[in-house]
């Protein structure tokens, strides 16, 4: 162990600042967000930037946290699945559709699938079937054959509003 | 996709599409699966794995290793109490001891304060190994006589011949199950000498007694808890993790944590046995399958663990759902050093129903018959006999599932498509006049439950107090939704409407394992039979306090209520605050091995049937493929829940499509090369076609409700009709599975003769020599474990 390896760096999470004290250099968002900050919601799936169950938002845009170097988000608004979530336990319009749509099997790949469609319906108001195929076609699903997710985003999508 | 098909959080009993509860907790991010577990005190475990298929361990050394900073612990196979597991067969090294077997088998284990701490640990473990010669070729092996199981039986007159004949070899490849939630969880001393082992499980029940003899422990000192589990497919027989996170937990005495890499959770697990099956089908000239001649070859791993469950699924299914007079059939399941295979979706079944099926269409080429029809004639029936000597005496519903699909409506030939749905997905190079379709056709079958002697049942308890009642049983939830279907029947027995279910652990009654297809036509009768013991309780109770006949009363949507359907008083106000409660098991029928003929029990308890009629679209000048439509209709007894029984033939005929087109765990040189998520590739929302679905309900008699089980089949039947409709649109034979896009490409002015494509490096073809002694030593579930190499 070499104190070179170690960093101390401040994210803002879910809208808070959130300190992360003595880590390793090379520690991954996914890493950091799941280990040091408990917020595990952020499934940790393939490890390679293949499979979007690690989706979170950085400053509004969809990101592997697998692939992002953690101590280089100091300064960027960070939203998880927690930070996303009503905090009431509620749901937005987007997971009620996906719990209406998709008769959710095991359901890990479900919150990465939340944030993706989060920033497609942002990004794409009125997106068609297709469009949602294709725009989700970076978060994998092992259980359904995604029909349910693509008809839920597209509702949304249809009807302008995530959360 | 089905038009309508929603959930409804309202919505009661059997037969509802009720919402699943935990979807909720799913959605937002709080459901906590094995990865996720965490404790304050854990340590975190890592594993040194074997880079070579098959050496001799000459030296280790862990000084470097203890010395490291933050190491709190490093075993070798010398620290494990009894040196092997297994599902079926204990035959599998905890840690290797003398020698290793397959890449990535594991060496030697650490437990450290960190992740980064415990792999720099496991990376200053030095080992000199003694490469040695490895079996790489399932057809070496069984030159070899590396044999773990040999199936051999004829049907009717073996002599019997037909005037038109069939014949073919297929292959199918390694697949993973690649559920999505990685081998992971916490194991912890439970301060009495004893060990707490929490993770995804398919059935602690069977991981105890494999975990409590490995660390030398009585069963009562091992406690296994399920934990979330983020999908299974057959793959969470697996206990390695466990094993050495709870030598680790006892060595170190706090907890540990396991975590593998996606790259670990492809080496350290078992996958589906590649596959290459022989056939020929013998006919009448007018279509009538007079007698089928097998032989299949499945390659295992070097341990033996579950295969020869495998090897016998495939020697009776190998038969597809069709009536056949006479049969000749061998099979065996044989070792080699590519690393592990066992159970997944379909378990034996999906490799001889690839091979049935291709024949079939093959068969019907040769006919100039229509392949459904072809099917069709030969579907059968209930009263026949099955080619294992099993009279099928459960509802057969082959002609409506058939029919069914065959007259769903076909898509627009001409519909103009969005780049999604094009061949190749988006940006494909594909050009629209190369674009071909092709329609095919599948009908199979696959054994419900566990066959061949296994005991299959299932012990659940309900109680009922205050109105709600609450199931315990100890059926492990892997995704398939039976949390939400034992809720539904536990409603619609009792009569209430408040029902919840507690989670799994070995500290209850045995419940089936979740294998099989079997769990809720298992599990779901126990928890029927205990909520109407718990009712019939509560009404004699409600009789006597209030002076009526129990038999004049029943209980509907929380209320007690006459022979009127009159509202007497809620059960909750009735009740008082006493507690109701009642246990019960339900056992399947016993089954007898395949090799007893003369045994009047069956091989398998039941069977369930479906077909598919596919269309594809196939760029023939680049060989890229998208699969527009499925149409599938399938026998489901009874459906619990409509978009749970719609979510499972989909996302199986999803699963099957991947091993049709894509999914290749390549082995070379006894290394995968293919263990991550670019490379082994799965099908994403591009790839996926619109899947119609059908359900054939014919109640399955003795169970309660009519349930029978029906995940598995759509995985079986997917590969064959997708395959069949790249025949069609290519004229190719296409004989493996994936059928990838070399073998798919270049079609273009070929004059649609059925023509062999190359199936690899591997040229030979035909039956393969029969081995000399093999290594056969009595019923194969009760065999000891033998040494081998």
């Amino acid at each position: 162990m070499s104190d070179s390896e170690r960093v101390t760096y401040t994210l803002t999470v879910n809208g808070a600042d959130r300190r992360v004290e003595d880590a390793w250099y090379f520690e991954t968002l996914l890493e950091v967000l799941r280990n040091r900050l408990g917020l595990t919601g952020t499934k940790f799936a393939c490890g390679t930037g293949q499979c979007g169950a690690c989706t979170v938002h950085i400053d509004g845009l969809p990101v592997n946290a697998c692939l992002e170097l953690a101590a280089l988000d100091e300064g960027r608004q960070i939203t998880t699945i927690e930070g996303y979530s009503p905090s009431d336990g509620s749901l937005t319009p987007l997971q009620e559709a996906i719990v209406t749509c998709v008769d959710v099997q095991c359901g890990y790949c479900v919150p990465g699938m939340v944030m993706s469609a989060a920033a497609l319906v942002a990004e794409q108001p009125g997106a068609s079937a297709e469009d949602v195929r294709e725009g989700l076609c970076g978060n994998l699903c092992r259980c359904t054959a995604y029909g349910g997710f693509v008809e839920a985003v597209r509702q949304v999508a249809a009807d302008g509003s995530a959360s | 996709m089905k038009e309508g098909l929603v959930t409804d959080p309202d919505a009661v009993g059997v037969g509802t599409p009720r919402r699943r509860q935990d979807a909720y907790a799913k959605v937002r991010g709080e459901f906590e699966y094995a990865p996720d577990l965490t404790d304050s005190r854990m340590l975190w475990g890592a594993t040194l794995r074997s880079p070579h298929p098959h050496a001799l361990i000459k030296r280790v050394n862990l000084d470097a290793a203890k010395q490291m900073p933050g190491v709190r612990a490093v075993l070798g196979a010398w620290d494990i109490p009894k040196n092997s597991f297994g599902m079926i067969v204990a035959d599998t090294p905890v840690l290797a001891d003398d020698r290793v077997r397959y890449v990535g088998e594991p060496v030697a284990i650490v437990a450290a304060e960190d992740p980064v701490l415990a792999r720099r640990t496991v990376a200053a473990i030095e080992v000199e190994y003694e490469v040695l010669a490895a079996v790489l070729d399932p057809v070496q092996a069984l030159d070899a006589g590396a044999v773990y199981r040999h199936v051999k039986y004829t049907h009717g007159d073996p002599a019997a011949a037909g005037e038109v004949q069939a014949e073919g070899e297929y292959v199918t490849a390694r697949q993973d199950h690649a559920f999505l939630a990685p081998d992971a969880g916490i194991a912890r001393p439970d301060g009495r000498g004893g060990v707490e082992i929490i993770g995804a499980a398919q059935w602690v029940h069977a991981d105890r007694p494999q975990i409590a003899a490995a660390l030398g422990l009585p069963e009562e000192m091992v406690l296994v808890r399920n934990s979330g589990v983020g999908g299974s497919f057959g793959g969470r027989v697996s206990i390695i993790w466990q094993l050495h996170g709870a030598l680790l937990a006892l060595h170190t005495g706090r907890p540990v944590k396991f975590l593998y890499t996606r790259e670990e959770t492809m080496l350290a697990r078992y996958h589906r046995h590649p596959s290459r099956i022989w056939l020929r089908h013998h006919a009448t000239r007018d279509g009538r399958l007079v007698k089928l001649e097998a032989k299949i070859l499945l390659e295992d791993g070097p341990y033996e663990h579950a295969s020869g469950a495998g090897i016998g699924n495939s020697c009776s299914m190998i038969q597809g759902p069709y009536s056949i007079p006479n049969a000749s059939v061998e099979g065996w399941s044989v070792a080699t050093n590519n690393g592990m295979c066992g159970s997944m979706r379909g378990f034996g079944v999906v490799e001889p129903m690839f091979a049935c099926e291709s024949n079939m269409d093959n068969l019907a080429r040769i006919l100039g018959m229509d392949g459904a029809e072809l099917r069709r004639i030969n579907a059968i029936q209930r009263g026949d006999r099955w080619i294992f000597n099993q009279l099928q005496d459960r509802p057969t519903p082959t002609h409506p599932v058939m029919t069914t699909a065959a007259a769903m409506p076909l898509p627009d030939e001409a519909k103009t498509r969005h780049p999604v749905d094009r061949p190749g997905g988006v940006a494909s190079p594909a050009r629209p006049e190369y674009v071909r379709r092709g329609v095919g056709f599948a009908a199979a079958a696959k054994n419900v439950c566990l066959s061949e002697g296994a005991q299959v049942n299932s012990t659940a308890m309900v109680c009922l107090r205050d109105g709600e009642a609450v199931i315990e049983c100890a059926a492990a939830e892997v995704g398939q939704g039976f949390v939400n279907a034992a809720v539904q029947i536990a409603q619609s027995t009792l009569g209430v409407t408040k029902v919840r279910i507690g989670g799994v652990a070995t500290d209850m009654a045995p419940a089936a394992t979740t294998d099989g297809q079997q769990q809720t036509m298992t599990s779901g009768p126990a928890v029927d039979r205990a909520a109407a013991a718990v009712k019939a309780q509560f009404l004699r109770f409600y009789g006597r306090e209030y002076g009526v006949d129990p038999t004049d009363l029943d209980i509907a949507q929380d209320y007690v209520v006459d022979r009127a359907g009159r509202r007497l008083k809620s059960v909750a106000e009735a009740g008082m605050g006493l507690v109701f409660r009642a246990t019960e098991r339900f056992d399947q029928r016993p089954t007898r091995p395949l090799d007893e003929r003369d045994n009047p029990d069956p091989v398998h308890v039941t069977l369930d049937f479906s077909a598919n009629r596919c269309v594809v679209d196939v760029d023939v000048e680049l060989g890229l493929v998208k699969v527009v439509q499925m149409d599938v209709a399938q026998d489901v007894g009874r459906v619990v829940n409509p978009i749970a029984a719609h979510g499972q033939i989909c996302g199986g005929s999803v699963m099957g499509m991947g091993l049709a087109l894509m999914e290749n765990l390549h082995a070379e040189g006894g290394h995968l090369l293919n263990t991550d998520f670019s490379t082994y590739l799965i099908p994403t929302s591009v790839d996926v076609p619109v899947i119609n679905t059908r359900f054939v309900e014919e109640p399955e008699p003795g169970i309660s409700y009519g349930i029978k089980g029906m995940a598995e089949l759509p995985h079986v039947q997917s590969p064959p009709a997708v395959l069949s409709a790249l025949r069609a649109a290519t004229g190719r034979a296409l004989p493996v599975a994936p059928a990838t896009a070399e073998m798919l490409a270049g079609v273009v002015d070929s004059d649609q003769s059925m023509t062999l494509v190359d199936v690899g490096r591997d040229e030979r073809r035909g039956p393969w020599r029969v081995p000399g002694e093999t290594r056969r030593s009595g019923p194969w579930f009760d065999r000891e474990s033998q040494e081998r190499h």
